[in-house]
């Protein structure tokens, strides 16, 4: 057969940084968000890649069809972790967040995990009464002063209906329900003013 | 004996429509030829030519060239390429995902790393959307949970980053890192 001469020409066939950035894109947006920033160290050229404002679109409109679960994991004596499961990927992956919120613990806090949506992620600490905003994107960390934590001050109790939902650029709302005078009263703490509206709804949920 | 005027009719009325029809109106027997840049010849069916847009299009323009040259093709990725569009086109004329899921699956299962890889470009080139949807899949599926490492050598990358920008760029994603197969 022809096949030696094949395999000694298709030794410098066009490598993989001359294909189309639109190309290397397309196979990229087949991975879980972890798994692509992981790449940004492979090369500049794959670096650029990921960081094209293009590529940047196209991820977030078709990751709005895949959803994870995520669960906190705290282990004794050892730094807590972070599961996500993804639908998409069919895996788990491990988000080694006790890093990036370091600097807003203190020894001895005990940090529980609310909700997450888009790049942030709220946790709450108990002994502070504090909420904690993580954002995976810039990696910043704050802490949500005064803390929207409702009517029982208390951070210990998950809130029913507890919804996080990212506005864009970083901001988000932090929506739960509380009983007030026996009434259900739902609670909005939006960071982008850093203001908690109460809203009182006029019918009573069955 | 007188023959009945109703006898059963042989009239199969089973037949399949075509979904493409590009490829009613082409002639199974003529043959087009497919010259790689490595001057392997290939002689295909016009059917299997016209899954390639950029040879179709060739063809439009000018219908009486028998040879397509096809200058940044070369003939190892070339031939598994034409192994995949003939039996789409089976799949075109008997449509049936199930067994063309399974197909796709197995063509890219039993493809080494390289061999994806260098078909990509060819599959790009010769603009066969089907095909490059497998691959890109396929490829995706081969690195996913891998390491910076493995990815590298995969795709025969070449690191240029200084040891120092890499260690900033892994310590700025450390929270991702975690978990990942080193193989």
């Amino acid at each position: 057969m022809m096949e030696t001469n094949h395999e000694k020409l298709s030794a410098n066939t066009v490598g993989f940084c001359l294909l189309p950035s639109e190309i290397i894109q397309n196979i990229l947006l087949h991975l879980a968000l972890p798994d692509i920033i992981c790449l940004k160290s492979v090369s500049r050229f794959v670096a650029g890649v990921i960081s094209d404002q293009d590529f940047e679109r196209a991820y977030n409109s078709q990751s709005r069809s895949s959803a994870w679960l995520f669960v906190y994991k705290k282990r004794w004596n050892r730094d807590a972790i972070l599961h996500g499961f993804n639908d998409h990927s069919g895996r788990w992956f491990n988000f080694r967040v006790d890093g990036l919120l370091k600097p807003v613990i203190c020894p001895g806090d005990h940090i529980y995990f609310l909700t997450a949506s888009s790049n942030v992620f709220l946790f709450v600490s108990n002994t502070r009464r504090e909420l904690l905003a993580l954002d995976l994107g810039t990696k910043a960390v704050k802490t949500i002063p005064p803390s929207p934590l409702g009517p029982r001050g208390t951070s210990s109790w998950r809130r029913s209906g507890m919804k996080l939902v990212a506005t864009g650029s970083g901001h988000f709302q932090f929506l739960f329900v509380d009983l007030v005078h026996s009434s259900p009263v739902l609670f909005v703490y939006s960071s982008e003013n850093g203001h908690l509206a109460v809203c009182r709804s006029e019918g009573r949920p069955c | 004996m007188s023959s009945s005027t109703d006898s059963p009719t042989l009239t199969t009325e089973t037949t399949q429509l075509s979904p493409q029809p590009d490829t009613e109106t082409a002639k199974p027997t003529k043959k087009i030829t497919l010259k790689s840049s490595d001057n392997q010849i290939f002689e295909v069916e016009e059917s299997v030519a016209m899954e390639f847009a950029t040879v179709k299009s060739f063809f439009e323009d000018s219908p009486s060239t028998d040879t397509v040259p096809l200058p940044n093709v070369t003939a190892k990725p070339l031939s598994q390429v034409i192994e995949f569009c003939k039996e789409q086109i089976k799949f075109k004329a008997n449509p049936d995902e199930a067994q063309k899921k399974k197909y796709n699956a197995e063509f890219v299962t039993e493809k080494s790393d390289k061999d994806l890889v260098d078909m990509i470009p060819v599959a790009n080139y010769l603009e066969i959307k089907d095909l490059l949807d497998v691959l890109n899949q396929a490829v995706a599926d081969r690195i996913e949970n891998k390491s910076v490492e493995y990815v590298r050598s995969f795709f025969g990358i070449d690191n240029d980053f200084t040891a120092e920008e890499e260690a900033a760029l892994r310590r700025e994603h450390a929270w991702a890192y975690e978990g990942v197969d080193e193989d």
